[in-house]
């Protein structure tokens, strides 16, 4: 008779707990910056989708490499090397991307808190929900690979290189991703629970970065890894590509070489390590966050401090002189500081920028791993390192193009529309000064001390003229028909032409900076050709701007009806 | 003097708006009821010139509003019906952001934005990021941000959405003293008794259509009704409230 009972209460225990899972693992999905149009469901397909494909493409240009490569020895490694880098670096920025929904956050304690849910159940969903989250990145990252490998790759008994391959890449998945877990969970026991928020928002934003320059970077590591694991510093066992090449190595040689088996027996203890202080951090971490969470956020902040008030009043007084100007100007950088879609992209943007020049100078580069030395072989690298600014520059300033396109909080621009101060030359002209000010300048001035490394001074001030100069034009030439506040576009960018944006994206990036990197070699050879450039650029700039009077209104919602989109019968 | 004209608002032929007509007279408090659905922030958003009109217009002091947007914009303070803000600002960076947008001189956004706060209630929480407001401080934001530059017309969509008791009573006594400086206020709202006590001439509309516009008192003499909530209740709500809600318990219990 009391069985019954029993029986209902533990499948409702179990529906529960299933409900979570469920929850949690949508709420991987459940970001703005994914699901701009608020259908996670379609997103996880979308995103997984993407993944599968990217494997496959990644596969395709693996089995064209090895079209020039004999497939054995140490060709075997650098592919396996090769891929391990470009999986373990995106199941790394995935997770560090999915930081903030690794723990409890505001809406879980608003919405299950005042369930009758126990927090240990709440912590095992959690958990759960992150192992299922990337159980499934990693089959999406690994599985159209792995069923190709033994076929494109390596030779030998089909299911035991296959079966090597799975359990090779899910080690090296898993230890990526609890290693970049465990980063937040070390800083939250380092830190002082008032300074963990910005701190670790910063830490995620380089991380990121990072991540999408190792990726961009997985050609080059791999074809060091021989070098590397050949030499006596030990490099090698803190490049994790390089562990777990080494574990691939131990369960199925190719190379059988020595320092290969170390590394991969040293790859098992990483493994181990990464997984106890992931549950380390998270467990006790958890449970002290989920209590915090029902306490009220601090509410009283100080506001500014003095130096930012005064650095404030400065830029108003001396370089905005206008109340829209002012608003416009401080709102960018607000929002760039302080949204985190629009940092996560510029952290991706400043990945890959960091990446073409590591690439773009590579050739050039010379390191010996014993002492650490970085030799530039100067004569060769000369057009490169004159290349470094207007690459970045490039990137820098297409990147801000398409962020500013990306609206802040899609519903608030009616703060905007509302406010009557339809002034769209003010709106434009303080939008070029921040990216002038907060972006080209500071840019150029970081990289003035290496350039006076390579040049002489007046080369190197020269250069940091001529390369604002240059800024600016392409600024001009990127932004003339943006007609728009940044960050209050009325709908989420994705109508547009992807492909011809960024066929004309990758066009310029291969184009600009190698032009004008030739044109600016042949100029610092004559200091009046280089002075007669700069007049040349300052009058086509000026008549550029004379011409350019932006009569046109502000727009917010694109070409679509309005009437539709306000009424939100489109969303 | 603001004058809504055969406003009037068709999508995909369904009237969302259907021929709305009333004016909203300076010095006076002009209610504008509704149930949810009925049209009324539709008509706010063709007011304040956010959606188009499919036909009528809406003039302020005898000239259409879409002649010059821009200068009736100048004039306007409104309070949206979804406190939809940027939720990263704080509640003074947000303030400080509309009026330099209104072109108001720094300093003088500062002085006011500080002295509002503080008046609604708001200056010890005035840097924190509005995502860590409540509803009903959003609410008042909102309110400083549609006084901030002195408008004389002021349109507020349900403003008391999740404002506490005191601040309900200070918004009071706030419409009483702005409409004795001789604004023009358009007042949404779903408190009858807020809009009862504050309102000189109410308009109420039922699926987009205008069921009366006159003062209060008139129409308790016209309909023969003691409240502003029964007459509300005879010309907008058709349904036997009290057997729905008896359902709604039927349901629960079930």
């Amino acid at each position: 008779m009391q069985t019954e009972p029993r029986l209902k209460t533990d499948r409702a225990v179990n529906e529960q707990l299933g409900t979570l899972v469920r929850l949690f693992f949508s709420r991987f999905f459940d970001k703005e910056s994914l699901s701009p149009q608020g259908d996670p469901a379609a997103n996880v397909i979308q995103i997984l989708g993407t993944l599968a494909a990217l494997g496959a493409i990644v596969s395709i240009l693996m089995f064209c490499l090895t079209l020039m490569l004999p497939k054995k020895g140490w060709d075997i490694v650098y592919l396996r090397c090769l891929f391990l880098a470009f999986s373990m670096s995106i199941i790394g920025f995935i997770v560090v991307f999915e930081w903030d929904a690794i723990f409890p956050d505001r809406r879980d304690s608003q919405v299950l808190f005042p369930l009758p849910v126990p927090v240990w159940k709440l912590f095992l969903a959690k958990t759960t929900a992150f192992l299922l989250f990337l159980g499934t990145f990693l089959v999406a990252i690994d599985g159209v690979v792995t069923i190709f490998w033994p076929a494109l790759f390596e030779g030998g008994n089909f299911l035991a290189v296959m079966a090597t391959h799975l359990l090779v890449t899910i080690a090296a998945g898993l230890f990526s991703a609890f290693a970049a877990a465990s980063i937040q969970g070390l800083l939250l026991i380092v830190l002082p629970i008032k300074i963990f928020r910005p701190v670790a928002t910063c830490v995620q934003t380089i991380l990121m970065a990072a991540m999408v320059m190792l990726f961009l970077l997985s050609p080059i590591i791999a074809e060091k890894f021989r070098l590397m694991a050949g030499s006596s510093s030990g490099v090698a066992r803190w490049v994790p590509a390089y562990l777990f090449s080494g574990l691939y190595e131990l369960m199925r040689p190719v190379v059988r070489s020595q320092a290969l088996l170390d590394l991969g027996k040293t790859s098992l203890t990483a493994l181990g390590c990464a997984t106890a202080l992931f549950a380390l951090t998270h467990i006790p971490l958890y449970l002290r966050q989920a209590h915090k969470l029902l306490d009220p956020p601090p509410f009283h902040p100080s506001g500014p401090g003095r130096f930012h008030i005064a650095l404030n009043a400065v830029v108003d007084r001396f370089l905005l002189r206008h109340p829209v100007q002012e608003a416009v100007f401080h709102y960018i950088g607000k929002t760039i500081v302080r949204s985190t879609k629009h940092r996560m992209f510029l952290a991706v943007n400043a990945g890959f920028g960091a990446a073409l020049v590591i690439m773009s100078l590579a050739p050039f580069v010379t390191v010996d791993y014993a002492s650490f030395a970085i030799l530039i072989s100067r004569g060769p690298a000369r057009a490169a390192l004159i290349g470094v600014p207007l690459t970045l520059s490039f990137v820098l300033i297409s990147g801000l193009r398409a962020v500013f396109n990306f609206p802040a909080e899609l519903a608030a621009n009616w703060s905007f529309q509302m406010t009557g101060a339809n002034q769209t030359g003010q709106c434009l002209i303080a939008m070029q000064k921040w990216i002038l000010v907060c972006g080209v300048i500071p840019l150029f001035l970081l990289l003035t001390p290496f350039t006076l490394v390579f040049f002489p001074w007046p080369v190197a001030v020269f250069q940091l003229v001529f390369g604002v100069m240059l800024s600016v034009l392409l600024m001009e030439g990127l932004f003339m028909d943006f007609t728009r506040i940044p960050f209050t576009c009325g709908y989420f960018p994705g109508r547009n032409n992807l492909i011809w944006l960024m066929s004309a994206y990758v066009i310029g990036l291969i184009y600009y900076p190698s032009l004008m990197a030739d044109l600016e070699i042949r100029l610092i050879t004559s200091p009046l050709k280089a002075t007669a450039a700069v007049v040349i650029g300052c009058l086509i700039l000026w008549k550029w701007r004379e011409r350019a009077k932006p009569e046109e209104s502000l727009d917010y919602l694109g070409d679509d009806d309005p009437a539709v989109r306000t009424l939100g019968l489109l969303q | 003097m603001l004058e809504i004209q055969s406003l009037t608002k068709y999508y995909r032929n369904i009237p969302v708006v259907d021929d709305v007509s009333f004016s909203v007279r300076p010095g006076e408090v002009t209610g504008y009821l509704g149930p949810n659905g009925s049209g009324k922030s539709t008509t706010m958003k063709m007011i304040t010139g956010m959606l188009e009109p499919t036909g009528g217009r809406v003039l302020l002091d005898g000239g259409d509003i879409r002649s010059d947007m821009a200068t009736f914009r100048r004039r306007l303070g409104y309070v949206p019906e979804e406190p939809h803000l940027y939720s990263y600002l704080t509640g003074l960076e947000y303030l400080q952001l509309i009026g330099r947008l209104r072109m108001l001189p720094s300093a003088v956004v500062d002085r006011k934005a500080n002295d509002l706060l503080s008046l609604l209630a708001l200056h010890v929480h005035r840097h924190a990021h509005i995502s860590a407001y409540s509803k009903g401080m959003k609410q008042r934001v909102l309110i400083a941000a549609a006084l901030l530059h002195d408008p004389d017309v002021l349109i507020l969509d349900e403003p008391l959405s999740g404002i506490d008791v005191t601040s309900a009573l200070l918004f009071t006594h706030l419409l009483a003293e702005l409409a004795a400086a001789g604004k023009t206020i358009l007042y949404i709202s779903h408190v009858l008794e807020a809009v009862e006590k504050s309102c000189a001439q109410v308009v109420i509309i039922y699926k987009g259509r205008i069921q009366a516009a006159d003062s209060v008192e008139n129409l308790r003499k016209l309909m023969q009704l003691p409240s502003l909530m029964e007459i509300f209740s005879q010309l907008a709500e058709q349904r036997d409230l009290g057997k729905a809600a008896r359902d709604i318990v039927a349901v629960m219990r079930g």
